[in-house]
Protein backbone atom coordinates (compact mmCIF):
# COMPACT_ATOMS: atom_id res chain seq x y z
CA UNK A 1 0.00 0.00 0.00
CA UNK A 2 1.72 3.36 -0.72
CA UNK A 3 0.20 6.87 0.57
CA UNK A 4 -2.85 6.92 2.90
CA UNK A 5 -4.29 10.42 2.25
CA UNK A 6 -6.08 8.97 -0.85
CA UNK A 7 -9.19 10.50 -1.64
CA UNK A 8 -12.60 8.31 -1.34
CA UNK A 9 -15.26 9.90 -3.87
CA UNK A 10 -18.81 8.33 -3.98
CA UNK A 11 -19.19 9.33 -7.58
CA UNK A 12 -22.25 11.83 -6.52
CA UNK A 13 -21.66 15.46 -7.12
CA UNK A 14 -20.92 17.46 -4.79
CA UNK A 15 -17.94 15.32 -4.27
CA UNK A 16 -18.36 13.63 -1.19
CA UNK A 17 -14.58 12.02 -0.03
CA UNK A 18 -12.74 10.51 2.89
CA UNK A 19 -9.21 10.34 3.66
CA UNK A 20 -8.07 6.69 4.32
CA UNK A 21 -7.37 6.75 8.09
CA UNK A 22 -5.12 4.02 8.13
CA UNK A 23 -3.85 0.67 5.71
CA UNK A 24 -2.39 -2.32 6.36
CA UNK A 25 -0.18 -3.85 3.38
CA UNK A 26 -0.33 -7.42 4.46
CA UNK A 27 -4.43 -7.78 4.98
CA UNK A 28 -4.99 -5.20 2.54
CA UNK A 29 -7.47 -3.59 4.89
CA UNK A 30 -7.99 0.12 4.70
CA UNK A 31 -9.50 2.01 7.14
CA UNK A 32 -11.44 5.50 6.19
CA UNK A 33 -14.48 7.84 7.58
CA UNK A 34 -18.33 7.49 6.38
CA UNK A 35 -18.73 8.60 3.14
CA UNK A 36 -21.49 11.53 3.69
CA UNK A 37 -24.70 10.73 0.84
CA UNK A 38 -23.56 6.95 -0.10
CA UNK A 39 -25.52 4.75 0.88
CA UNK A 40 -24.73 1.07 2.25
CA UNK A 41 -24.49 -0.74 -0.62
CA UNK A 42 -23.28 1.34 -3.10
CA UNK A 43 -19.97 2.13 -4.70
CA UNK A 44 -16.41 3.96 -4.54
CA UNK A 45 -13.62 4.58 -5.74
CA UNK A 46 -9.82 4.97 -4.99
CA UNK A 47 -8.01 8.16 -6.74
CA UNK A 48 -4.26 8.87 -6.64
CA UNK A 49 -2.65 5.81 -5.40
CA UNK A 50 0.17 4.60 -6.42
CA UNK A 51 0.43 1.30 -5.68
CA UNK A 52 -2.97 0.26 -7.35
CA UNK A 53 -1.23 2.20 -10.86
CA UNK A 54 -1.32 -1.31 -12.93
CA UNK A 55 -1.98 0.04 -16.50
CA UNK A 56 -0.66 2.00 -19.00
CA UNK A 57 -1.85 5.54 -18.88
CA UNK A 58 -2.73 5.24 -15.32
CA UNK A 59 -0.73 7.75 -12.63
CA UNK A 60 -1.10 9.26 -9.65
CA UNK A 61 0.46 12.90 -7.85
CA UNK A 62 2.27 12.38 -4.51
CA UNK A 63 4.49 14.45 -2.15
CA UNK A 64 7.98 13.41 -1.34
CA UNK A 65 10.06 15.33 0.83
CA UNK A 66 7.38 18.48 -0.05
CA UNK A 67 8.24 17.83 -3.65
CA UNK A 68 4.60 17.00 -5.83
CA UNK A 69 5.90 13.61 -7.84
CA UNK A 70 4.07 12.17 -10.58
CA UNK A 71 4.33 8.62 -11.08
CA UNK A 72 2.83 6.74 -14.30
CA UNK A 73 2.87 4.14 -16.04
CA UNK A 74 3.41 4.35 -20.00
CA UNK A 75 2.57 1.59 -22.79
CA UNK A 76 4.56 -0.87 -23.11
CA UNK A 77 8.31 0.05 -24.62
CA UNK A 78 7.78 3.55 -24.17
CA UNK A 79 10.49 6.17 -22.76
CA UNK A 80 8.66 8.91 -21.15
CA UNK A 81 11.32 10.95 -21.66
CA UNK A 82 11.07 10.54 -25.56
CA UNK A 83 7.42 12.75 -25.47
CA UNK A 84 5.79 15.35 -23.55
CA UNK A 85 3.92 15.19 -20.53
CA UNK A 86 1.19 17.30 -19.93
CA UNK A 87 -0.28 17.93 -16.46
CA UNK A 88 -3.03 20.10 -15.58
CA UNK A 89 -3.13 22.82 -12.44
CA UNK A 90 -6.87 24.34 -12.38
CA UNK A 91 -9.57 22.33 -11.19
CA UNK A 92 -12.18 23.95 -13.62
CA UNK A 93 -11.80 25.20 -16.73
CA UNK A 94 -14.58 27.98 -16.14
CA UNK A 95 -15.74 29.14 -13.16
CA UNK A 96 -18.27 31.24 -12.88
CA UNK A 97 -19.36 31.97 -9.35
CA UNK A 98 -22.25 33.99 -8.42
CA UNK A 99 -21.71 35.79 -11.67
CA UNK A 100 -24.80 37.11 -13.65
CA UNK A 101 -25.89 38.01 -17.28
CA UNK A 102 -22.40 36.11 -18.67
CA UNK A 103 -22.58 34.67 -22.36
CA UNK A 104 -19.93 32.11 -22.81
CA UNK A 105 -19.22 30.86 -26.59
CA UNK A 106 -17.38 28.95 -28.74
CA UNK A 107 -14.47 28.21 -26.30
CA UNK A 108 -12.68 24.63 -25.97
CA UNK A 109 -11.77 22.60 -23.14
CA UNK A 110 -9.71 20.15 -23.20
CA UNK A 111 -8.33 17.99 -19.81
CA UNK A 112 -8.95 20.07 -17.08
CA UNK A 113 -8.22 18.36 -13.63
CA UNK A 114 -12.63 18.14 -12.50
CA UNK A 115 -15.09 20.06 -14.33
CA UNK A 116 -14.77 21.43 -18.28
CA UNK B 1 -16.85 24.09 -16.14
CA UNK B 2 -18.39 25.33 -12.70
CA UNK B 3 -21.59 27.76 -12.39
CA UNK B 4 -22.60 28.16 -9.15
CA UNK B 5 -24.92 31.18 -7.15
CA UNK B 6 -25.44 32.62 -11.12
CA UNK B 7 -28.70 33.83 -13.05
CA UNK B 8 -28.85 34.13 -17.19
CA UNK B 9 -25.32 32.75 -17.94
CA UNK B 10 -25.47 31.00 -21.14
CA UNK B 11 -23.36 28.22 -22.42
CA UNK B 12 -23.08 27.83 -26.18
CA UNK B 13 -20.83 26.34 -29.03
CA UNK B 14 -18.06 25.19 -26.44
CA UNK B 15 -16.23 22.31 -26.79
CA UNK B 16 -14.99 19.79 -23.86
CA UNK B 17 -12.98 17.00 -23.88
CA UNK B 18 -10.93 14.36 -21.60
CA UNK B 19 -13.01 16.17 -18.48
CA UNK B 20 -13.99 14.79 -14.47
CA UNK B 21 -17.69 16.16 -15.41
CA UNK B 22 -18.95 18.46 -18.16
CA UNK B 23 -21.01 21.52 -17.24
CA UNK B 24 -21.81 22.07 -13.90
CA UNK B 25 -24.57 24.68 -12.72
CA UNK B 26 -25.81 24.23 -8.92
CA UNK B 27 -25.95 26.29 -5.71
CA UNK B 28 -28.83 28.71 -6.37
CA UNK B 29 -28.49 28.98 -10.05
CA UNK B 30 -31.52 30.42 -12.67
CA UNK B 31 -32.23 31.18 -15.85
CA UNK B 32 -28.64 28.99 -17.10
CA UNK B 33 -28.83 27.85 -20.72
CA UNK B 34 -26.55 25.28 -22.18
CA UNK B 35 -27.14 24.91 -25.80
CA UNK B 36 -24.69 23.32 -28.67
CA UNK B 37 -22.03 21.90 -27.13
CA UNK B 38 -20.04 19.13 -27.41
CA UNK B 39 -19.20 17.43 -24.53
CA UNK B 40 -16.72 14.23 -25.20
CA UNK B 41 -14.68 11.80 -22.62
CA UNK B 42 -16.59 13.01 -19.23
CA UNK B 43 -14.63 9.72 -17.85
CA UNK B 44 -15.96 10.45 -13.99
CA UNK B 45 -19.10 12.35 -14.27
CA UNK B 46 -22.08 13.80 -15.23
CA UNK B 47 -22.11 15.25 -18.70
CA UNK B 48 -24.64 18.46 -17.73
CA UNK B 49 -25.88 18.88 -14.12
CA UNK B 50 -28.61 21.39 -12.98
CA UNK B 51 -29.54 21.40 -9.13
CA UNK B 52 -30.75 23.85 -6.48
CA UNK B 53 -32.07 26.54 -9.31
CA UNK B 54 -34.61 29.10 -8.72
CA UNK B 55 -36.94 28.28 -11.13
CA UNK B 56 -35.68 27.38 -14.89
CA UNK B 57 -32.73 25.86 -17.07
CA UNK B 58 -32.39 25.01 -20.70
CA UNK B 59 -30.50 22.07 -21.99
CA UNK B 60 -30.69 21.77 -25.81
CA UNK B 61 -29.25 20.90 -29.13
CA UNK B 62 -25.92 19.27 -27.35
CA UNK B 63 -23.66 16.22 -28.32
CA UNK B 64 -22.55 14.18 -25.46
CA UNK B 65 -20.36 11.13 -26.16
CA UNK B 66 -18.50 9.09 -23.14
CA UNK B 67 -20.32 9.92 -20.36
CA UNK B 68 -19.33 8.65 -16.88
CA UNK B 69 -18.14 5.04 -17.99
CA UNK B 70 -14.79 5.37 -15.62
CA UNK B 71 -16.50 4.21 -12.39
CA UNK B 72 -18.42 1.39 -11.85
CA UNK B 73 -20.46 2.94 -8.98
CA UNK B 74 -24.29 2.27 -9.26
CA UNK B 75 -24.55 5.56 -7.21
CA UNK B 76 -28.61 6.69 -7.83
CA UNK B 77 -27.20 10.16 -9.05
CA UNK B 78 -24.42 9.89 -11.25
CA UNK B 79 -23.01 9.33 -13.74
CA UNK B 80 -25.89 10.41 -16.16
CA UNK B 81 -25.51 12.50 -19.77
CA UNK B 82 -27.73 15.05 -18.46
CA UNK B 83 -28.78 15.20 -15.02
CA UNK B 84 -31.38 17.91 -13.78
CA UNK B 85 -32.64 18.28 -10.15
CA UNK B 86 -34.56 21.98 -10.94
CA UNK B 87 -38.48 22.91 -10.79
CA UNK B 88 -38.35 23.46 -14.45
CA UNK B 89 -36.09 22.51 -17.35
CA UNK B 90 -36.26 21.96 -20.76
CA UNK B 91 -34.15 19.22 -22.42
CA UNK B 92 -34.81 19.00 -25.80
CA UNK B 93 -33.04 17.68 -29.43
CA UNK B 94 -29.91 16.28 -27.12
CA UNK B 95 -27.68 13.37 -28.59
CA UNK B 96 -26.59 10.94 -26.09
CA UNK B 97 -24.66 7.74 -26.10
CA UNK B 98 -22.03 5.67 -24.19
CA UNK B 99 -23.35 6.66 -20.94
CA UNK B 100 -21.95 4.80 -17.64
CA UNK B 101 -26.04 5.15 -16.65
CA UNK B 102 -28.65 7.47 -17.39
CA UNK B 103 -28.88 8.92 -20.44
CA UNK B 104 -31.06 11.92 -19.29
CA UNK B 105 -32.70 11.55 -15.43
CA UNK B 106 -35.03 14.19 -13.89
CA UNK B 107 -34.86 13.93 -10.78
CA UNK B 108 -37.82 14.84 -8.51
CA UNK B 109 -37.47 15.17 -5.23
CA UNK B 110 -40.17 14.23 -3.04
CA UNK B 111 -41.62 17.30 -0.35
CA UNK B 112 -42.27 21.07 -1.17
CA UNK B 113 -39.13 22.05 -3.14
CA UNK B 114 -41.33 20.60 -6.54
CA UNK B 115 -37.90 19.82 -8.44
CA UNK B 116 -38.87 18.29 -11.29
CA UNK B 117 -42.32 18.40 -11.10
CA UNK B 118 -42.11 20.81 -14.70
CA UNK B 119 -39.87 19.54 -17.21
CA UNK B 120 -40.35 19.21 -20.86
CA UNK B 121 -38.10 16.39 -22.51
CA UNK B 122 -38.05 16.11 -26.08
CA UNK B 123 -36.23 14.50 -29.24
CA UNK B 124 -33.33 13.89 -27.43
CA UNK B 125 -31.64 10.82 -29.31
CA UNK B 126 -30.09 8.70 -26.44
CA UNK B 127 -27.98 5.27 -27.29
CA UNK B 128 -26.17 2.72 -25.12
CA UNK B 129 -26.83 4.14 -21.91
CA UNK B 130 -26.51 1.84 -18.71
CA UNK B 131 -23.11 0.41 -19.26
CA UNK B 132 -21.67 0.45 -15.88
CA UNK B 133 -25.18 0.39 -13.54
CA UNK B 134 -28.15 -1.67 -13.66
CA UNK B 135 -30.95 0.72 -12.25
CA UNK B 136 -32.01 3.36 -15.04
CA UNK B 137 -32.26 3.89 -18.51
CA UNK B 138 -32.47 5.99 -21.10
CA UNK B 139 -34.57 9.21 -20.03
CA UNK B 140 -35.41 8.14 -16.48
CA UNK B 141 -37.50 9.95 -13.61
CA UNK B 142 -36.94 9.48 -10.46
CA UNK B 143 -40.32 10.83 -7.79
CA UNK B 144 -43.64 11.93 -8.84
CA UNK B 145 -44.10 14.85 -11.51
CA UNK B 146 -47.21 17.29 -11.84
CA UNK B 147 -46.04 18.13 -15.00
CA UNK B 148 -43.60 15.97 -16.94
CA UNK B 149 -43.70 15.65 -20.28
CA UNK B 150 -41.44 13.71 -22.26
CA UNK B 151 -41.32 12.55 -25.90
CA UNK B 152 -38.19 10.54 -27.13
CA UNK B 153 -36.31 9.24 -29.80
CA UNK B 154 -34.49 6.56 -28.17
CA UNK B 155 -32.42 3.63 -29.19
CA UNK B 156 -32.14 1.82 -26.19
CA UNK B 157 -29.19 -0.81 -27.40
CA UNK B 158 -27.61 0.40 -23.32
CA UNK B 159 -30.27 -2.17 -22.14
Amino acid sequence: MGRCDCDFESGVFPISESKISASDQSSTNITFAAVADTPAGYGFYIENLTADIDAAHEWACTTDGGAEVVTLQEDTGINPSTHTILGTIRDDGIVCATKSYIAINGLRFNTPGRMG
Amino acid sequence: MKITGSSYVTVTDCALDYTSGGIFAYSTCDYVSVCSNTITNSYKDTGIYFETFTTSGIITGNTLTNIGNSTTSPSPLNPCGIYVNIPVSVITENTISEVGRNGIQVQGQSGSTGYGKTSFVSDNNVQNFMRGSADGGGIYGNAAWSDLTVQAILYPEGM
